[in-house]
This record gives C-alpha cells, structure tokens and sequence, in this order.
C-alpha cells in the first residue's frame, strides 16, 4: 500500500512540488488502492499529475481515452517535454501500417493515447486486453454525457470495453460534472462502486464579464478595445472557422500584437508551428475554433474571449479555465449580440431521416448516406440494434436538452445578478461563493477601466526584414 | 490573382483539358493536348479546384471580356484585354518553374520527414533532448531516430552541408524558394514560417505561395533522388522516380524488352486498350521512353503519313473502311505524339 509520504516523495522527485493542489491527493490515494475513481477538478487543478504520478508506482501500462485528437497530441507533447518517449497517439491519423507497428508493439509502451472510436475496434480491444494495464484514464469524461452532431456515440461502448479489459482500475477526469452528469458518467460505463473527488469549479482568478452588443460590428469594435486593453496573451474563440480567421487578420492589422488563426481549416504543420508559438511567447493571441486547447499546457493565458456564444455552461466553463493557470488575475469575457444563440442552436441541430429510411438501411436497402448529414451517428445506433422509433425518441429527448443548455447560457448573459453565483448555483454549489478581489461584471461595472491583468513580456526577436537563408541555416544547425 | 487566365491563348483552347491538367487527371486526351498547349509543367497544380469554381471563373473572365468562351466546343481564347492582363501577370507573380517534374514532388510526407530530421538535429545539436517533435507519427520518429544513430557531428556537418547545397540551387532558380525552404525548419528556438507568416515576409499572394511550395518540393525531390547524402538518403524512400504509376510502369518493361501490345496484354491479363492506353502516356510523360516507330509499324506509319499533313492540332480524324475506330484512333493519337517530338524535339 502506498501511503501518502510516498505520493509526496513521488511528486518532489519527478515534478519538482512540494504539495498537492486541492483534490489531487484524495484522487491518487482512491486510485493507489485500486478504486474506480470520478474527479471532477475545475481546470488548470493539475488533473494530467493524477495519471502521471501513478505511472512511477504502478507497474504496466496506462490507457487514456481523449475525445480530441488535438487533446491527445497536446497530452503527448507535454510527456514528450518531460522527457518520456514511450508514449503514442493511437488515432485515426495513423496509416494502416503504423496501426499494425503500434499494436505489435504496445508493450513498448508506457502511455497509450486513444480515441473512443479507436477503442471500439476489435483488433485495438483485443491488442489492449493481452496487456497488463495500471490504469484506464477517460479524460473529459463529461463527452461522456455531452450531446450534438459532434457526440461520439462510441463513448457508449466505453462500460463493455473496460469490462473487456479486465476492468482496470479507472479513472475518469472532468473539470465539470453537475450530479445529474455525474451519475450519467458512471451509469453509461456500469461502474457502481466509485470513489467521487469532487472540488469547486470556482476559478476565483478568473473575473467573468459578458459584454451585450447591438451589432456584429459593435462587437468587434469591442473585442478591438479588449484586446487592447489586455494586450497578451489571449484566446479568442469562435463557432465559425472563416470569422476566426478574418477576426484574426483584424485584430493583427489593427493592433501591434502578433495574432494567429487556430483551427480545422489551418494545416496540421501550421497548427504544430502556431501552438509553439503560442508557448514560446511569440504570438500574443490566438484567434481559435474549440480545437484548440483542450489540453494547452501554458500557464499565463491572461484571457480568453468568447466571440460567439459556447454551446453550453459546461463548455464555457471548461473553455475560460485556459485563463490563469497561474493562478495570477485573468478575464473571461463573453461578447454576446442578438441572434447569437440561434447560431448555437443550429450547430447543435441533427436532422433525422424519416423511420421508413431508417428502416430501410436497417434491410440493406439503402446505403449509409441515404441518411443524410449525420450518416455516421445513425448508422452507428442503427448497426448496434436501435429501432429507428428509439432513437427518434432519444435524439428529441436531447434537442431539448441542447435547447435547455442555449436558454442557461442565454440566463447566464442576462441575469444582472452575479455571474460567479450564477454558475455557482447550475453546478449544484449555491452560496459556496468565495471572496474575490475580481469577481464579475454584474458586481464591478466600471471593470472596463478598472482591471488591470499581469504583464506578459513577449519573447521579442529584431525584426527582420532581410531573410538571409544561410545565416538562418547557420542558427538551426550551430 | 488570375494564374488560370495564363493557362489560355489567343488560339482556341479546350478549356477541359485544362482543367484536367489542373485535377492531374491522367487520360491520353487531356496528357496529349496538355502537352501541346505547353501545359504539362501545370499538371495538378490545383487539385482542389470544383468544376463550379472552375467554371464560375471562365464566366467571370467572359464577363469581364478577358476570355472568349466557346460553349458549343468547349473552347475557349484570349481577348485582346485578356492578353494584356496574362502579360501583366506573368511579369507580376511567380511562374511554376519546375512543374514537369511534379511526380517528383507529390509526397507530402517527404516535407514532414525532412523538418523532423532537421529539428532533431538542431535540437539536439544546441544539447536540447526534450522537445515537441513535428510530427507523432509512430512510424516517422522510429525511422528519424534510427537515423540518427550514426556518429552526430558528422551527421550533423554533411546535413548541413545538404542543406546549404539544396537551398544554394533554389536559390539558383529563385531566392525566395531558397528562403521559404529554410525558413519553414523547426528547430532551436525556432518553430518555423507558418503559410501566412512566409506569405507576409515574402511579400506574397496565397496562390504564388502554394505554387512556390510546390516548386521548392519537386526541387527538393529532385535533389534527394539524384544525390548522396544523409538527408537525401533518409528521404529517398518517399520520392517517387518517376511519373508513371507502377501499372504504366510495368507495360512499358515489357515493351522494351521487345512485347507487342497484344501480347502484353495477354500476359498481364488485361484490354489491349489499356495497354495502349499505357504506352501512349507513357510516350507524352516520358519522351523517347516509348519507340512509337517500332509501336506503329512501317507499313502502318507510311498510311498515316498519307492521311495526315499539316499542323498536328488541326488534324481531322478519319477512320478509314474497314479499320476498327478504337485502333485508328490509338495509332491517329499515337502518330500526333511522333510527329508532335519530331517538331518539339
């Protein structure tokens, strides 16, 4: 049994702490004794260390199942920075022969990333169940309970698999969980025994502010005067790839900052480039889709703006919790003008094919994409035995709830009570409100010309404007 | 910027050859006329191009009265005005240089590979060891970090010593291919010119970069084909030697060592139209790789002879009583190609 001088040795050692940040502790010794464990930590409480630390205590090999490709290869990098090797990123990216190099060689693995869908797969399960595991991580396990066209239906796989793999001991990690997810979590994966380590999702360094504006043009002149005003380094995000980018070229005309586009749309090199860059202070503010940072390991994001309306109270908090990491002051501001919850919505919208077509795939009489945009959730609930009038009933059932979530966002923009209490009380912790010298703009109206956020020296290099290859070649090499 | 304007000429041109040549769509049709146009160094140059951009862009040209449009033959030609721009624009923006060596160029991983081999040694070369590689790809890092088990300073010199020769012969052909190449390495410090910070630096437009990309990676490919070296030899594996695909590739061995056509196809189990099909892109892709002489036959050349006079692009073709149309046509395409190589040399 492993006591907590050794946890606190282990940490020393090989992360260079000198104590545990809230809920860490309860989680690793839950996880030391082999206990099924449910962390919701609010972001940036340092959930990576609670599989990171065991890997030093535990013998075999740890799974962590990511719903995000870019969360994956950011999880990947950071072990990477900390020197570890053995780790791989077992996705979609990979071609049919790495596929087959990876899983004739997962013993040589410490860490093994992997999708859901991945997961499902016969040959990855049956590759995985042959290994000896020390732990089954499920990070942002609240995807688990999430809902829209992006849901990863395979999440629902995820109760059979574990019981395929033996049933490790597993961990599953959220920064947001209400009770009701909670429960939803650990129903979907038939887990019945588990430890819950439940903290705050307060972010008290975090001042929360929405801005109401009366026009798309208004709201950028805005972001324009934030931006300014908070310098670096900042995260802006947005539900249209094309607007973030042209936001982007704005604000770098506009502004002395160094401002780059992050999404789908921007090659993978570019991304790779952009999120160093990011990293190394060298850009100043990234302009993103919700690919980006998941997993962005960079403490001082001072703030993060949401120029379109989050689809969600859960993703809104997960998304400002990039701020402060530090723990130094940070701003989250939501820009919100009329209409905007109806672009929320539409993203949020599946449209269902009639029963007769749905029956008619089930006979093989149609193809797949008779179905429509949203083929590949369809024909996943269709080939695992859903009758269509089910899934009718399932897919209202949680277009209500889409709705429910637009309706909280938009009472959480309008109420002229305090925000922080106001997301307090959705996430079952009314009145648990904490003293804060920052707290939102419901409370301190005049923040606009009041709050003052830590200065972040940019890495500065002489401008260049004479590119001279061989003395770049020159800087690479020696 | 309008670089598919300078894809046209005063002469009627069919504009789905084009933009066949733009897809890289390979049939003998669009390779022959693609070669007479003087097109070839084009070939899948924009392979992301819809026909609804594509033809949404002639009807914007028309409209703008820079291209006549011929709808009933699918041609179409320069104005006067059309011909004063395509002069402005090749005087302005970058030409595709190397575009008749594409095949050369065409695998992305060869960039992917390259940057993880520089970074590692520049990484490593500054004594950094822990770093975010380029790439996760299982496969690229199990095949960087075998190749840098050789002894490091010597890697790292004659790397360099690649480097500088790739990048000094860019630069012969273009100095901006030369900067983009090294400017885009990640490395110590460095993360590398994003698409829109080589844009910016260089003073670009996207599509001129794209086509500059494009150019510096045949380049690149060329080099790493033709030379030793340590990059040059980690790299070679993904270089493609030649255009053909491996089928085209496997037809024209045979010819040479002497097969008729029938018998080719008899061997490798398929229509006598494909292996026509085959030896006659092969003839347009790689000149002199296919004897068209020994292909057509004396007698066979001496009527085409007869049928066929003048200049090769006004050529009717006929088919003669009694011929099977497929046949004459193979050897009416085929005599174009020969008389086509004899005037072009």
């Amino acid at each position: 049994m492993v006591n907590d001088a050794k946890l606190l040795a282990t940490l020393r050692q090989h992360f260079g702490f000198n104590a545990f940040r809230p809920g860490q502790l309860a989680t690793l010794r839950s996880i030391m004794a082999q206990q099924d464990t449910l962390a919701i930590l609010p972001t940036g409480a340092g959930k990576t260390l609670l599989y990171q630390l065991p890997a030093y205590l535990l013998k075999g090999t740890i799974i962590v199942v990511s719903p995000l490709l870019s969360l994956m290869q950011d999880q990947e990098n950071r072990l990477r920075l900390r020197g570890e090797k053995r780790v791989v990123v077992l996705s979609s990216l990979l071609t049919m022969s790495e596929r087959i190099h990876v899983l004739t060689h997962l013993n040589s693995y410490h860490y093994i990333f992997v999708s859901p869908e991945m997961l499902a797969r016969q040959d990855v399960e049956e590759g995985l169940a042959r290994m000896k595991l020390a732990l089954l991580v499920i990070d942002e396990a609240h995807c688990i309970s999430q809902w829209g066209p992006d849901f990863r239906p395979e999440y629902l796989l995820l109760g059979r698999v574990i019981r395929s793999l033996g049933h490790p001991t597993t961990l599953m990690l959220t920064a947001t969980a209400s009770r009701r997810v909670a429960d939803d979590i650990c129903q979907k994966l038939s887990l019945t025994h588990v430890t819950r380590v439940v903290r705050s999702i307060d972010r008290p360094n975090i001042f929360l502010a929405v801005e109401q504006c009366d026009s798309q043009d208004e709201k950028q002149g805005q972001l324009l005067r934030l931006v300014k005003k908070f310098d670096r380094s900042g995260v802006i995000y947005f539900s249209s790839r094309k607007i973030a980018s042209e936001v982007a070229n704005f604000l770098a005309n506009q502004t002395k900052l160094r401002v780059a586009a992050y999404h789908a749309g921007v090659a993978s090199i570019d991304r790779y480039r952009i999120q160093q860059q990011f990293m190394q202070e060298k850009l100043d503010v990234i302009c993103a889709t919700s690919a980006f940072g998941m997993g962005i390991d960079k403490n001082n994001i001072r703030y993060v703006i949401h120029y379109h309306f989050p689809p969600s109270l859960t993703s809104y908090v997960q998304e400002i919790g990039r701020a402060g990491r530090d723990g130094k002051q940070s701003a989250a501001v939501l820009l919100y003008s009329p209409g905007d919850e109806q672009l929320a919505l539409n993203l949020k919208a599946v449209e269902l094919p009639s029963v007769a077509m749905m029956n008619a795939y089930r006979k093989h009489q149609v193809a797949a994409n008779a179905l429509g945009r949203n083929a590949t959730i369809l024909t996943f609930y269709l080939d695992h035995g859903w009758q269509p009038e089910r899934i009718v009933a399932y897919f209202q059932q949680r277009w209500q709830l889409a709705q429910r979530q637009v309706q909280e966002m938009l009472a959480y923009i309008r109420t002229g009570q305090c925000k922080r209490e106001f997301m307090l009380t959705a996430f079952g912790e009314p009145g648990k409100k904490q003293p804060v010298n920052w707290c939102c703009s419901a409370d301190q109206k005049a923040w606009q010309e009041d709050l003052v956020l830590p200065v972040i020296q940019p890495t500065r290099f002489p401008v260049e404007n004479d590119f001279d290859w061989q003395k770049r070649l020159r800087q690479l090499f020696f | 910027m309008d670089y598919l304007l300078t894809l046209f000429d005063e002469q009627p041109r069919h504009y789905r050859v084009i933009e066949g040549i733009l897809h890289g769509r390979r049939t003998v049709a669009t390779l022959f006329w693609g070669q007479q146009y003087g097109l070839l160094d084009w070939f899948k140059a924009m392979p992301q191009l819809s026909r609804d951009d594509f033809d949404q862009l002639l009807q914007s040209y028309a409209i703008h009265s820079l291209l006549l449009v011929d709808v009933e033959h699918s041609t179409a030609r320069l104005t006067a005005k059309g011909i004063q721009r395509v002069r402005k624009i090749r005087g302005q923006f970058y030409q595709p240089r190397l575009g008749k060596w594409a095949w050369a160029g065409e695998n992305s991983a060869l960039p992917v590979r390259l940057w993880l081999a520089v970074q590692a040694l520049s990484q490593l070369g500054h004594g950094v060891r822990r770093y975010v590689p380029v790439t996760s790809s299982p496969a690229e890092l199990a095949c960087v970090r075998q190749w840098l088990r050789q002894p490091f300073q010597q890697l790292r010199k004659t790397s360099y010593e690649e480097l500088q020769s790739w990048a000094h012969d860019l630069a012969q052909v273009d100095l901006r291919l030369a900067t983009l190449f090294i400017y885009q390495f990640p490395g110590y410090h460095q993360a590398g010119w994003t698409q829109l910070t080589a844009a910016k630096n260089l003073q670009l437009e996207s599509e001129e970069l794209r086509l500059m990309i494009r150019d510096l990676w045949i380049g690149i490919g060329l080099h790493v084909l033709q030379e030793r070296g340590p990059l040059a030899d980690l790299c070679r594996p993904l270089v493609k030697k030649s255009p053909l695909n491996q089928t085209t590739q496997q037809t024209l061995d045979y010819f040479r060592t002497g097969m008729a056509v029938k018998a080719i196809a008899a061997r490798r189990h398929l229509k006598v139209s494909t292996i026509r099909e085959h030896l006659l892109q092969a003839a347009i892709l790689l000149p002199d790789s296919v004897n068209l002489r020994r292909l057509l036959g004396d007698q066979t050349l001496a009527q085409l002879r007869q049928r066929y006079h003048g200049t090769i692009n006004d050529w009717q073709f006929q088919v003669p009583t009694g011929e099977d149309k497929a046949t004459a046509f193979f050897e009416f395409r085929a005599y174009q190609i020969l008389k086509s190589e004899e005037e072009h040399g």
